[in-house]
């Protein structure tokens, strides 16, 4: 009896678990968090940061492009900022993402997100959202 | 004590005295026994306990009392019942069975028809007021076991009157004879100029069912009488409150004016519109399809006859009120998950754009499309990603995932419908009076359209002296449709959705219109066409008002036995009101600046038109039916005229001082339109019918009608029409005896007969002068007009004249089980002959036209059979009555003669099929680059019609074909796909693909009633009818049609092809491809047609009539009833956003949205 429970609740955690990792249909890569260069527990209107992001997995093999960019909660209204593209960078064997300086231009609490869009066949498209919140002094 | 004890008792008896001889003034003529007790409760203080299934309830009794006492009434009532009464306390009599100890025992018996003395098999044997029942067996016998004496045993058989035994302890064995049901025997059907026993019937007529039409939530006959009969194709033009219709019965009848040359439809014998008849007002419908039996009509009923003959009152009738009022709402029969993302609208429209010119349809970049995919999921705005973005120049950017569909359209609408009537008789007079107010909200969401409609009818006929009677009957109609937008409210459906792409809202922040913007589009697109702006500005609006009345009056004498004499004229009056408003749209493309739309759309203008139609119809015709012994005759002859004038003013003027205000009074601008229009016909008819049975087992009927018409020109305007048809009603021969036990009924029937067409125009034979067009048509010498003038049409010919139609039935009626089942099916052809088209080719020094002539044929073959159960048990001592039916039909029509020598395709040529679809062979799409080498190594694309877009626009991401195009099959194997020299012989490599006649039209219902519910479900359909959409239906199409329509089934990616989804549907992307017929999917083609043929279940009805309110109500029932609810069509297949009725209204199948819809009703008699 134990052995069919065993191997009912390992089928309903090999579900479970590659239900959580996939999303529409294909594996997607993992990232980290974001890593804020300066790293402060409290930012002022007028620092720069740097963000970056480290890719942990690669995902579904299927992958055709993908395009991935930094932005931030404040350039949404703004037409003079667009999203900051960025390329993976190989660094002691990490894929890293890096962005531009980023000026902190808006005090409160505001978000800074790394964004993907990565195509798979068939026109699936997937999204990529890992966003970092930062309080902003005047 | 004593005392007291005594005078207690004496006044206790005093009391029960009084109450038991409370006495009762009551009169009663066959009421059944249940109905006289509570007439008796309403009286006295008395109630009765009884078991309702107590047997002998049902009763029919028949009484006179005056003072009487109640328990001599009782008594009197009760007599021959087998229930005894007894007084209990509180004023409660109770009832039972009288002998409740009586002795149990078998009975037994035989059940005979009573004309043929044949046993009845299947009758069933029940004894009444409990359950216990059984039927007859083959021999007609049954036997029932412990039976009591005084029960009554009921013996039904459908078609037959019911038969009640009281049984008794003398006999045990009984013989039993059943009565035909007069219903049955006596249906009587409408025909032309009066009316028939069914069964003496020898024409091709169809009745419909009165409860598959009355009651359903539709808003006209229109849509209640579609598929009613397959013989019957009605398709609506668009699913539109008010939408017109097509209707023909059998197939178009003539290739000229198919709008026109429709079913004269005769709601008590004068002509009316299906649209405008309340469908609560119908007794029966017949419906005439051959032309022996629409041939005493003439000349109008060249397409047949549906005769719609509404309630009326009857002798003896008391008054009747009934009520009905139902509401509910409506909502799309489709699917119009269409996509929202601002993204994915962009995108698609940006890859099939550059497939077609390398340049994208919007201008967006990759840092555009980052704000649309960081906004793919906010079905609102969030505030740190709003939608639109003010630009540094003051001009918006837009990043929405608008919903444009649902901004221009509502998915749930409310409907109500009222309606009212009373009708009653006597011997002098009977009347039926009817109101009704319908009204229903439109589809369109902005300054939402509306339709009211009212309708009353009033019937009244009065017998003036025993040998004269007088009848008038009055219906008026009035509708009132309001909608916002332009004069068509059609147009929305198409340009409301180009430009509008997911991505652009319909404001802007400040809540100015969107409509032109330099960043939305590389070109001139311009959002909606203007359309959203237009109806977001309120100030378009339009009004279509019409308004019938038709009066007849009717005068019958008795001039002597079995001979009358009928004259009636009747008047019908219609208006039409069309007004239209239109004013400039204003619009932003940059923060605090405004614009006026410049379109033909947005200008200041105000239009009316006024039309009047008058019809005058005259009938007089005398009717003798003589009968002697077995042989009947009914002769008819008379006269029929009728005069008709059409009078229209239209007008339009510019530039209203006010755009609140629409009246001439206030343009003052450029006068564009002043026109009038007169249009007259009339026409003189005389006919005559002679029908003859003997003994209702032989059948003849003869009839012919002469008509003139001013349509054609004197010496062409009479037409002679004769029709003939006979029928043998086998069944009623004597060695059918043997089988009439189970094979009730059996006619044969034959006609042949012809009816003439004059559906031409009003003056066809007369060159005319066109003087509409001197408003703009002018001579200019040095700037100035110094001379207006009109032009003059091409010659006609001046021999036009009726076009006939000769139709051949054969038909075969036939009843089984007592009628339970019974049979109908007909098979026919009729020809066409001197259909109006271009005559004899003249040479080309003759410099106009070539005239038309009377000299095209068709002929029409087909076939239709219907199938109908019906029957009645006792379940759990209730009557559970059921039936289950259905009908199907087909037929093909074949071009017998046309001028065209030449075969050519462009028209009709001599055997073709009506309907028939040429096109391109396509076996599939190109796999890979080794098959396109291959297919170009045997065909050039570039000399190749299909092709011509793919490889001749070079500037395009991929010219020429490429993996994922379409394969074209080179049939004629010439190495090139054309379309040859168009022509039968030479069709290129085209070939008949499909047919849009409709095939296989079928019906089929089944309904039940018992212990008050009752419930019906009705399906209809067409079995094949092909379709190729056509360059506009771009919500099928999607931007293979244009790259920048808005309405896009969120899955459609996912039927195109690509490297990765090679078995897809459509093919590679690439806009335009379906816009032409030089492109790819443009011209008809295999693989693209699709059957839209479809099965629907057209309504289905649950009603319950409750038992309670006895006392003021004789019928209360509640309902719920669903119209149009559920479709299936191998369209669904493919696109889900469109009806197969739209597909089936247009090629475009851009139509306002077919709805179905769904009510709750009340209906009350008392």
């Amino acid at each position: 009896m134990r052995k069919y429970l065993f191997i009912a609740f390992a089928f309903i955690a090999c579900v479970f678990f590659s239900a959580c990792k996939k999303s529409g249909g294909v594996t997607l890569p993992e990232f980290s968090a974001i890593t804020l260069t300066p790293q402060q527990s409290v930012y002022h209107v007028g620092d720069t940061v740097v963000c970056s992001i480290k890719r942990l997995t690669d995902g579904d093999p299927s992958l055709k492009a993908a395009t991935y960019w930094f932005y931030t909660s404040w350039w949404g209204s703004d037409p003079n900022y667009t999203a900051d593209f960025c390329e993976p960078e190989l660094v002691n064997g990490d894929v890293l993402f890096t962005s531009s300086k980023i000026g902190l231009s808006k005090a409160g609490e505001v978000r800074i997100y790394f964004w993907g869009r990565l195509e798979y066949p068939n026109w699936n498209f997937q999204p990529i959202t890992i966003p970092v919140t930062l309080n902003v002094e005047k | 004590m004593k005392r007291l004890l005594s005078l207690f008792l004496v006044l206790l008896c005093t009391v029960v005295t009084i109450v038991a001889a409370e006495s009762l003034t009551l009169s009663v003529n066959n009421k059944p026994l249940r109905e006289v007790l509570t007439l008796i409760e309403q009286q006295t203080t008395y109630h009765f306990f009884y078991n309702s299934n107590l047997s002998g309830l049902d009763k029919q009794v028949s009484a006179s009392f005056r003072d009487t006492e109640l328990e001599q009434a009782l008594k009197q009532l009760l007599s021959g019942t087998g229930i005894t009464y007894k007084f209990a306390e509180n004023n409660v009599i109770v009832l039972s069975m009288d002998e409740p100890n009586a002795k149990q025992h078998s009975v037994s018996g035989v059940v005979y028809y009573e004309d043929s003395h044949e046993p009845v098999i299947g009758a069933t044997v029940i004894v009444k007021g409990t359950t216990k029942g059984t039927v007859t067996d083959f021999d007609g016998r049954f036997e029932l076991d412990e039976v009591k004496n005084g029960q009554y045993i009921e013996v039904a058989y459908l078609g037959y009157e019911n038969y009640d035994i009281r049984v008794t302890a003398k006999t045990t064995d009984y013989k039993v004879f059943l009565k035909e049901a007069a219903s049955e025997l006596d249906e009587v059907v409408v025909v032309g100029y009066g009316a028939q026993k069914k069964v003496n019937l020898t024409g091709a007529v169809s009745v419909v069912n009165q409860k598959d039409i009355v009651g359903r939530p539709t808003a006209n006959m229109a849509t209640a009488l579609q598929g009613a009969d397959p013989s019957l194709n009605l398709t609506m033009s668009a699913g539109g409150p008010g939408s017109s219709y097509n209707i023909n019965i059998r197939g178009m009848a003539s290739i000229n004016n198919s709008s026109t040359t429709k079913p004269l439809v005769l709601v008590d014998g004068v002509e009316m519109d299906l649209a405008r008849v309340n469908t609560n007002d119908i007794e029966s419908v017949s419906i005439l399809k051959d032309a022996s039996a629409a041939a005493i009509y003439g000349s109008k009923a060249a397409a047949g006859v549906v005769l719609i003959t509404t309630k009326s009152g009857h002798e003896g009738m008391a008054p009747q009120v009934t009520v009905d009022v139902k509401a509910g709402w409506k909502s799309p029969t489709t699917d119009h998950d269409f996509i929202t993302q601002g993204f994915w609208s962009a995108y698609i429209s940006d890859i099939f754009m550059q497939q077609h010119t390398k340049t994208a349809m919007t201008t967006y970049n990759d840092a555009d499309y980052a704000e649309l995919w960081m906004r793919l999921n906010d079905d609102t705005e969030n505030p740190e990603r709003p939608w639109t973005v003010v630009q540094n120049d003051g001009s918006y950017k837009y990043y929405a995932n608008f919903d444009w569909y649902d901004h221009y359209f509502k998915s749930t609408r409310p409907v109500q419908d009222y309606n009212i009537s009373l009708k009653g008789g006597n011997n002098k007079i009977n009347y039926y009076v009817s109101g009704r107010y319908y009204g229903e909200d439109g589809m369109i969401r902005i300054d939402n359209d509306k339709w009211h409609q009212f309708s009353t009818r009033a019937k009244v006929n009065i017998n003036v002296k025993p040998w004269m009677h007088y009848g008038v009957n009055f219906s008026f109609f009035s509708s009132r449709y309001t909608y916002p937008g332009t004069t068509s409210s059609r147009e929305i459906f198409r340009v409301g959705s180009l430009h509008a792409m997911a991505y652009i809202p319909a404001t802007n922040p400040d809540g100015s219109y969107v409509y032109l913007n330099p960043w939305i589009y590389s070109g001139q697109g311009t959002v909606g066409d203007g359309m959203s702006a237009l109806l977001m500005n309120g100030k378009h609006k339009n009004t279509n008002i019409n308004r019938e009345m038709v009066l007849r009056n009717t005068l019958t004498f008795d001039l002597y036995k079995n001979l009358t004499l009928n004259a009636d004229y009747s008047f019908t009056w219609r208006m039409k009101e069309i007004t239209n408003r239109s004013v400039k749209v204003p619009y932003s493309a940059k923060e605090g600046t405004t614009d006026l739309i410049e379109n033909f759309r947005s200008v200041d203008s105000y239009h009316q038109q006024l039309a009047r139609y008058q019809t005058h119809n005259y009938n007089v015709y005398v009717r003798w039916n003589p009968t002697w012994d077995d042989h009947h005759l009914t002769l008819t002859a008379g006269y029929n005229g009728e005069m008709y004038r059409y009078h229209s003013l239209s007008a339009e003027r510019m530039d209203l001082v006010t755009e609140e205000l629409s009246s001439f009074n206030f343009a003052k601008g450029e006068v564009t339109d002043l026109s009038e229009s007169i249009k007259t016909y009339a026409t003189n008819g005389f006919f005559a019918r002679a029908n003859y049975d003997w003994k209702g087992r032989y059948l003849f009927e003869v009839s012919v009608r002469a008509d003139a018409s001013s349509r054609f020109a004197p010496g062409y305007r009479w037409a002679v029409t004769p029709g003939g048809s006979l029928g043998w009603r086998m069944s009623e021969e004597p060695f059918w005896r043997p089988i009439r036990k189970w094979w009730d009924n059996a006619k044969l029937r034959a006609s042949i007969g012809q009816l003439a067409n004059q559906m031409t125009g009003y003056y066809d034979y007369i060159q005319s002068v066109d003087a509409s067009g001197m408003f703009t048509q002018s001579i200019t010498l040095d700037g100035a007009t110094v001379l207006s003038y009109a032009t003059e049409a091409d010659p006609n010919a001046g021999t036009l004249t009726w076009e006939k139609m000769t139709t051949y039935d054969v038909g075969l009626d036939l009843g089984f089980l007592g009628n339970r089942l019974s049979f109908t099916g007909d098979f026919y052809i009729r020809n066409t002959t001197g259909m109006l088209n271009t005559g004899t080719a003249l040479p080309a020094v003759y410099g106009a036209t070539d005239p038309k002539q009377n000299s095209a044929n068709m002929s029409t073959k087909g076939w239709e059979i219907s199938l109908v159960w019906r029957d009645k048990h006792k379940v759990l001592g209730k009557d559970f009555s059921y039936e289950i039916g259905g009908g199907v039909g087909n037929y093909k029509t074949v071009i017998t003669k046309y001028n065209n020598p030449e075969k050519l395709l462009s028209t009709y040529y001599e055997g073709q099929t009506l309907g028939e679809l040429w096109g391109y062979e396509i076996d599939g799409l190109f796999a890979n680059q080794g098959e396109v080498n291959d297919y170009m190594s045997r065909v050039d694309p570039v000399r190749s019609e299909v092709y011509t877009d793919i490889v001749g626009v070079l500037d395009s991401k991929a010219p020429g074909l490429h993996p994922g195009d379409v394969r074209y099959v080179d049939l004629n194997g010439d190495g090139v796909i054309t379309s040859g020299n168009n022509t039968v012989d030479n069709p290129g490599d085209r070939r008949i693909i499909g047919n849009t006649q409709p095939r296989y039209n079928y019906n089929f219902h089944v309904s039940a009633e018992w212990y008050g519910v009752d419930i019906s479900l009705y399906f209809q359909g067409i079995g094949r009818r092909d379709w190729y959409p056509m360059t506009e239906a771009t919500t099928y199409w999607g931007p293979y049609s244009r790259p920048y329509q808005g309405f896009m089934a969120k899955d459609f990616m996912s039927n195109v092809w690509s490297e990765d989804n090679p078995s897809a549907y459509f093919p590679r992307y690439r806009a335009y491809e379906a816009l032409g017929a030089a492109n790819s999917l443009g011209p008809a083609n295999s693989r693209y047609m699709i059957n839209v043929g479809y099965l629907r279940l057209k309504n289905v009805t649950v009603g319950y009539t409750l038992p309670c309110w006895k006392r003021v109500f004789s019928e209360f029932r509640i309902y719920f009833s669903a119209e149009n609810p559920w479709y299936w069509s191998p369209l669904l297949k493919y696109c889900r956003s469109i009806d197969p009725e739209q597909a089936i209204a247009g090629s475009q199948a851009i139509t306002y949205g077919f709805a179905k819809s769904f009510t709750f009703g009340i209906t009350a008699t008392f």
